[in-house]
């Protein structure tokens, strides 16, 4: 964990599937992992804009690295957690960016909009929608629901779904910024898949850590579609 | 000091931003990297700084924040910062143009909003110039603007003051740092960068008058008071730097400090009050009787009580003259 300084956060979560079928693949996740961090620590601008926050699931979730600059995170070695449960991502990720949001708040920090990347290879076991309300759902006019909601990019390879992944990143409530992007392969390369969905979400920080030069607002700068992946469109009727 | 090859004195955690180059030569001959200025008149010692930040001396994009100082009326100054917007690439312009006319334009009028409105229109005539010679209809330039005019008194100052945007005034006294004229930077927990700007369809400013009695008056860019107004340490190291008026070369310095996630341009103008040179007495008489001091000014040498603040930031606003902050027209 960095030294504690008031600062201006731009946090960014990495949601990685390491349910059973990621088995084989673990290495080849951890390495894409630390290749992100590294993409990310070689600019010191960014660096210094950007905070990072790991988290993995499976039939549950927890957090691996808590959010803290790219420089100070030791590259991890995820752990494999069983089933596919998205309702234990999304609650975990709810209850880390509460407690960091607390945390920081406490040294005096400020926190721009998070981000989410949320990588997975299968369909959820469980009836994840309510976990996914409760991190997502706002309503602005009633100002009902979480106002710190994220935006989301999902990637989706093996057995995932185009309509789970849809529901993930273009949620139909709210305003229209949250809404984030969501990509599919068929791919069966996963080692080289890993390595471009790490080379894609690391432009996407060091983009978005850039966009807020000067007096712009910085802003979450949603990933290019990577080698071999196809972006799904939002539809009008989810959910 | 020098800390790093910037010259410039890290606060707080080491920043890596400090490890770049100085970067490639710009594209256009100005704005420069660093702009300074030192003047005084009697009563008063002024410094001003504006210096690039880390993040478009990375990106190779140009300073946007400017200032200006101009002699006023009846021994006063007229002081400008000005802020770009970041997101539009013509801003370094507006903002400059804002502080190559406003001066001029309050010093026909006397009248803060009249200057604004007419410097509004020649940036709107700029940005259509512009629009039209790329063809274009988007949004080119938008900048913040504080200005005021400070004259010295026979107890310390008073000031006349005008804002759109987020850029700020401060005081600093014995007692710390106190915002005069504040930005609100929350929303619900989630820090924004929105701000009203000029040009606008709509250019209200935030209009107020304030006496200081001791100590200086600061003039910011969002790159100073955002960290000024976040860290205890940054407080603390700008007040023992700025208790009294450094030199010109160690003000920039200072100005452009480095401070882990805060990269923006830096502009500051400092204005610190000083022992007026002393006047003999005139004798009384008759005459001298019923001349008014100039000083004698209602409420000199107090400054305004803050009231309810239209950006919600209760405390930080003092009492408004007239017109409002606009929260609406941001780029």
């Amino acid at each position: 964990m960095s030294e504690d300084q008031a600062g201006l956060v731009m946090p960014f979560y990495i949601i990685c599937d390491t349910s059973g079928s990621m088995g084989p693949h673990m290495n080849d996740l951890n390495k894409a992992v630390a290749e992100l961090l590294n993409s990310i620590t070689s600019d010191p601008v960014v660096d210094g804009m950007v905070m990072l926050s790991i988290i993995s699931f499976g039939t549950g979730g927890g957090v691996d690295v808590p959010l803290d600059y790219a420089s100070d995170i030791t590259p991890p070695t995820l752990p494999g957690r069983g089933g596919t449960n998205y309702g234990a991502a999304l609650s975990t990720y709810g209850e880390a960016v509460k407690a960091d949001y607390a945390r920081l708040k406490a040294g005096g920090s400020k926190f721009f909009r998070p981000c989410v990347f949320f990588l997975t290879d299968g369909r959820p076991g469980d009836k994840w929608e309510q976990s996914f309300n409760d991190v997502v759902r706002y309503d602005p006019d009633t100002k009902q629901g979480n106002k710190m909601y994220p935006t989301i990019v999902a990637y989706g390879f093996g057995q995932a779904d185009e309509g789970t992944l849809r529901k993930l990143a273009y949620p139909n409530f709210g305003p229209d910024e949250k809404r984030g992007k969501a990509f599919i392969t068929q791919s069966k390369d996963v080692p080289a898949l890993l390595k471009d969905i790490a080379s894609a979400i690391g432009s996407s920080v060091v983009s978005s850590g850039q966009s807020g030069s000067g007096g712009g607002t910085p802003m979450t700068i949603v990933p290019q579609e990577a080698e071999g992946m196809k972006t799904l469109e939002a539809e009008e009727d989810i959910f | 000091m020098p800390d790093n090859a910037h010259g410039v004195p890290i606060l707080g955690v080491y920043p890596r931003v400090v490890e770049i180059s100085q970067g490639e030569p710009p594209q256009q001959g100005w704005p420069v990297d660093a702009a300074v200025s030192a003047c005084g008149l009697d009563g008063l010692e002024i410094r001003a700084a504006s210096v690039r930040g880390f993040m478009h001396r990375a990106r190779n994009g140009p300073r946007q924040d400017a200032f200006a100082i101009q002699k006023g009326d009846d021994d006063s100054v007229l002081l400008v910062v000005c802020d770009g917007v970041g997101s539009l690439q013509l801003s370094d312009r507006a903002a400059q143009l804002i502080c190559d006319t406003l001066p001029g334009l309050y010093l026909q009028t006397r009248d803060w909003n009249a200057a604004i409105a007419q410097v509004n229109d020649r940036l709107r005539e700029l940005e259509q110039h512009e629009q039209d010679a790329t063809g274009s209809t988007e949004r080119l330039m938008a900048s913040t603007v504080v200005a005021c005019r400070v004259a010295v008194t026979a107890t310390g100052a008073t000031v006349s003051y005008a804002r759109i945007g987020d850029v700020e005034m401060w005081t600093l006294s014995e007692t710390g740092w106190t915002p005069l004229v504040g930005a609100a930077h929350d929303d619900d927990g989630l820090y924004t960068t929105r701000t009203s700007a000029l040009p606008s369809s709509d250019p209200v400013a935030l209009i107020g008058e304030a006496m200081i009695d001791s100590g200086a008056l600061f003039l910011f860019t969002d790159g100073v008071s955002v960290p000024l107004s976040m860290g205890k340490d940054v407080q603390d190291a700008l007040a023992e730097w700025w208790t009294t008026p450094p030199d010109p070369f160690t003000f920039a310095r200072q100005v452009g400090f480095a401070r882990r996630s805060f990269m923006d341009d830096r502009t500051a103008i400092g204005v610190w009050l000083t022992p007026t040179e002393t006047v003999e007495p005139v004798p009384a008489t008759a005459d001298a009787a019923i001349e008014p001091p100039d000083e004698d000014l209602e409420g000199a040498g107090e400054e305004v009580q803050p009231t309810s603040d239209p950006d919600g930031n209760d405390d930080r606003e003092p009492t408004l003259v007239d017109g409002t902050d606009t929260a609406g027209d941001s780029p």
